[in-house]
């Protein structure tokens, strides 16, 4: 049990202001580094000496990480050396180098973690924005709207509009981010209906600024930060979202790789060959801890900025 | 302020550091008083004084990040209360000390009905029956002023004005009938008329049970009619203490002086100009060097700015305050 | 009523201001007040809270606009105003509000926040504006280098001055000040009157000053209008009024002043009796009946009117 007051052993130790990176905290550097890590990766996914992801080497299936083998290098009719071909992650059931499907995973999984939420940021926070300035009838049925959409059971909604669109990487970006519309919806409203109460929205107009002015000078400024420490939680629930469309085969097509449908090819291999699976899991867990704790941080700062002591 | 024979506060060179980002802030800084069984004393100050600070400390209830000095100590009754493990001090907060708050909306449970509310300070307590606290309970608001407290004892808290929110506030600080009722600016958020029976309320209950108060208020009037004694604290110190009647006769510290000056008065006619004290409240934050009014005072010389003058007992019986140059001297 | 000259600067005729309270009832939250303000001159308004002060301030600001009655700036009705024709008569008439720091945008430099209404209305370009805003900085006390610092770095009282700067940086000649020191500390707040009052007589500035505190309201008012539920009870010159009020209600409010003369009098006629009534439900006749010591038949059948009773003094009760 805590005695119920503290005292002071020694002098408290740092008598200065917090430096700003500081108040970030350890763990948000670290989450910055691995994101920075997997976007360069993902850029530059062609670039490296790597094999084809999509090219089988039927010697090495399910190999563990670190094999090396032995890689004809031309077609049958030149006699070069075989090269050596170093497998870091090993390879996936059907020979296929993981350590480049994860590159190339990792773009299919950024396209989605970073469009969707952008989407549901433009439109949803757009839409929040004016029902909560405005309010109104139209307003309502709107949120009315909203509410509906987020009470749908998401799959079976996203099954519905892949199924009508069709697969493919853009339209599961755009099915994902009709999801992901009403909740920034929300958010946008609810911090827009608080804001317009604020004396300064009404000292604004005092002054004679005009509707729209005042949404985009005075309002819009102060949501933006709320919506964006929101995207970057989205951000990670997209990364998984699509990882359990991949998982379930709902997601982008083969032959392109992405992180779920690893995992998915892995799962009966996971005595044998666990790190089929567990690689790209790890992988997976990594980025979306990520992209949580960079969320948490940031808004732990616009809450600091915000109060005062 | 000499130490009387029942004596039942006693607090000596208590300091309060919290750390926040832009540095650590020197809430308290040294504070030293007693408090006599069934006396009032009045802490006055403007905000950012500490005097709120120094009233959690007592309590116990200073936010996470703030630090006591070891050499600091609070008697209460005898008792030793920093250091206390938390399950002793739940059990002499609410019992003996009681503490009431600004603003009676937040110091409510918002969908607690008030009766419970007050019944369940006396079933922790007193152990009473819950049948036995709620009749008590009703004779408690009763006893507050709060006219049909059956009625009352089963409403919300939003379905009270303000004012008698901050007698139900009352009620469950006043239930067991604590020694000390610690009062953190009562009156502020209420309207002027409520304002006055609110205080007059505290000191009729306080005549009645002998109880001893710890007033806080930034209003030096108040202070002045409620109150036997005053302790006026600027930047985390007492800079003058000595009894009301002692205080308004002579103001010593010139900042009290300067304090009293700068409020408006009923008698003087309009656009009077008053006499505002310059520059800004001091930062809490160190190094600090010398008086600490200093750079704001209008008597102040060298020495102010180099050493801090000491809370000396000077002048009449009971009175202290920290100034190298007082009032009244060339 | 005060009869209109050209120095009157805000006349206010009538005024309604009713919100609808759900299931079709409405709330008068003001029930046809008129005064007027010449200029130069200090209004103060004072009352409990929950009196209607702050609608009556919003509905002479026209945001939103009354229910009923008029106001008239200058002479120019501002009801019958449009709205381009009220955009080019804000700058005219301005306000200050109580919580200094929420009247600032948290996400603007304060130089900017001063300078908006210059820029709103047009005036000049950047340069001459930065100028006209440091120069108004410096006026209100505040250092011209902190032109880029936003809100949170400024005290309570330093974000008063910033809000007094914007207010008067377009010369108005009509500010309603909604509390302007309430929240301030003591030292501050002597300060911030102080600068009003050289603002004022700078600018020629008509003041609506509100406040509840009535030292506060006796040192910065030439006149004083003691508002209760929707109406005004007494309108006097500040002297005559502190030194005898004649409504009932007034008796109250200065009784209950501390250190005030007739403070502590706790037998005396003054303390209300009752919990104030419910908006929605005001008393019939005087509103104030209910909690007044001289109330009769009479107060519950007849509301009074203000009547002149002496000199420059108006009150509204049967038995002033």
């Amino acid at each position: 049990m805590k005695t119920a007051a503290r005292h002071m052993g020694e002098a408290l130790p740092i008598p200065i202001a917090m430096p700003l990176s500081e108040r970030l905290g350890v763990a948000f550097w670290l989450a910055l580094m691995w994101i920075a890590v997997v976007v360069f990766l993902a850029v530059s996914a062609g670039l490296w000496p790597l094999p084809e992801p999509d090219r089988m080497d039927w010697t090495a299936q399910a190999a563990p990480p670190g094999t090396i083998t032995l890689m004809p290098a031309g077609g049958a009719a030149e006699h070069t050396a075989p090269v050596k071909v170093l497998y870091l992650f090993g390879t996936d059931t059907m020979g296929r180098d993981i350590l480049a499907r994860l590159i190339f995973g990792a773009r299919v999984s950024l396209a989605v973690g970073l469009i969707t939420p952008l989407i549901g940021l433009l439109v949803g926070g757009g839409l929040g924005l004016l029902a909560g300035f405005y309010r109104g009838w139209l307003a309502s049925v709107l949120a009315t709207l909203m509410d509906t959409v987020l009470a749908f059971p998401g799959l079976v909604l996203l099954l519905g509009v892949t199924f009508y669109l069709g697969p493919g990487l853009a339209n599961i970006i755009i099915a994902l981010g009709i999801l992901t519309i009403p909740a920034f919806f929300r958010v946008a409203r609810a911090n827009t209906l608080a804001l317009a109460e604020r004396e300064f929205v009404l000292a604004a107009r005092l002054l004679g600024q005009g509707n729209m002015h005042i949404l985009l000078r005075e309002i819009l400024p102060n949501v933006l930060m709320p919506l964006v420490v929101y995207a970057l939680l989205v951000v990670s629930y997209m990364v998984i979202a699509e990882g359990a469309l991949s998982f379930l085969g709902l997601g982008v097509p083969p032959p392109t790789p992405s992180w779920g449908g690893m995992i998915a090819e892995g799962r009966e291999m996971l005595q044998a060959a666990p790190h089929v699976s567990l690689i790209p899991a790890a992988v997976m867990f990594l980025t979306v801890l990520s992209f949580n704790l960079m969320g948490d941080a940031l808004r732990g700062l616009a809450d600091c900025r915000e109060g005062q002591l | 302020m000499n130490a009387m024979p029942s004596c039942l506060l006693r607090v000596e060179n208590l300091r309060v550091r919290i750390a926040t980002p832009r540095g650590v802030v020197h809430a308290v800084d040294g504070v030293s008083f007693d408090l006599a069984q069934g006396q009032t004393l009045a802490l006055a100050g403007e905000s950012g004084c500490g005097k709120s600070m120094l009233c959690r400390a007592i309590a116990g209830l200073l936010p996470a990040a703030a630090r006591l000095s070891p050499d600091a100590w609070v008697r209460f009754a005898g008792r030793e209360l920093i250091g206390l493990p938390e399950r002793d001090l739940n059990h002499i907060r609410g019992r003996e000390i009681a503490m009431i708050f600004q603003d009676p909306m937040s110091a409510l449970n918002p969908v607690m009905k008030i009766g419970t509310q007050v019944s369940e300070s006396l079933v922790f307590h007193l152990r009473l029956s819950r049948r036995a606290a709620r009749r008590q309970a009703t004779e408690i608001l009763a006893a507050v002023g709060i006219p049909a407290p059956d009625i009352r004892a089963g409403q919300y808290p939003h379905q009270l004005s303000g004012g008698l929110r901050q007698r139900a506030a009352m009620a469950i600080a006043l239930a067991c009938e604590p020694a000390l009722l610690i009062a953190d600016e009562p009156t502020t958020a209420l309207d002027v008329t409520v304002q006055a029976e609110i205080l007059d309320l505290l000191s009729d209950i306080q005549r009645e049970r002998r109880m001893s108060v710890l007033l806080v208020t930034h209003d030096l009037t108040v202070a002045g009619e409620r109150a036997d004694a005053i302790a006026v604290m600027y930047a985390g110190q007492i800079v003058e203490s000595a009894p009301s009647a002692a205080l308004r006769a002579g103001m010593r510290m010139p900042y009290t002086r300067a304090l009293t000056e700068s409020i408006p008065r009923i008698q003087d006619p309009p656009h009077t100009r008053l006499k505002a004290i310059e520059g800004q409240p001091p930062d809490l934050i160190g190094p600090f060097s010398g008086c600490r009014f200093a750079p704001r005072c209008k008597s102040a010389r060298k020495r102010c700015l180099a050493e801090a003058p000491p809370l000396l007992n000077q002048g009449a019986a009971g009175h202290a305050f920290a100034c190298w140059y007082p009032l009244g001297t060339p | 009523m005060k009869v209109p000259s050209p120095e009157n600067v805000l006349e206010v005729r009538h005024l309604v201001v009713a919100y609808g309270a759900g299931r079709g009832r409405m709330m008068e939250a003001v029930a046809g007040v008129s005064l007027g303000i010449d200029r130069g001159e200090t209004l103060g308004l004072v009352g409990e809270s929950g009196c209607g002060k702050s609608s009556l301030a919003r509905a002479v600001m026209q945001c939103p606009r009354p229910t009923a009655g008029s106001v008239l700036l200058c002479g120019e009705a501002l009801g019958k105003a449009d709205r381009r024709r009220l955009r080019i008569l804000r700058p005219r008439f301005q306000m200050l509000f109580q919580d200094s720091i929420a009247a600032l945008n948290p996400r603007r430099s304060v130089g900017e926040t001063i300078g908006m209404p210059l820029r709103l209305a047009g005036v000049g370009r950047s340069a001459a504006r930065r100028q006209r805003v440091e120069a108004m900085m410096a006026a209100v006390g505040l250092d011209p280098a902190t032109y880029g610092q936003r809100p949170f770095q400024f005290s309570g009282g330093q974000c008063q001055r910033v809000q007094i700067a914007r207010a008067l940086v377009t010369a108005p000649c009509l500010l309603v000040c909604d509390e302007p020191v309430s929240g301030l500390d003591v030292s501050i707040q002597a300060q911030i009157i102080n600068l009003l009052e050289d603002m004022r007589q700078r600018f020629g500035l008509a003041l609506l000053f509100i406040s509840h505190d009535l030292a506060v309201v006796k040192n910065v008012c030439d006149r004083v209008a003691v508002m209760y539920m929707g109406k005004l009870c007494e309108v006097a010159a500040s002297e005559d009024l502190y030194a005898c009020p004649a409504h009932p209600y007034s008796r109250a409010l200065l009784s209950a002043i501390p250190g005030g003369p007739r403070s502590l009098s706790r037998t005396g006629p003054g303390r209300p009796r009752a919990d104030p009534p419910s908006p929605l439900d005001p008393p019939s006749g005087c509103r104030y009946r209910t909690r007044c010591p001289l109330a009769q038949e009479r107060c519950a059948i007849e509301a009074p009117v203000l009547r002149n009773v002496r000199g420059r003094q108006w009150v509204a009760c049967h038995f002033a």
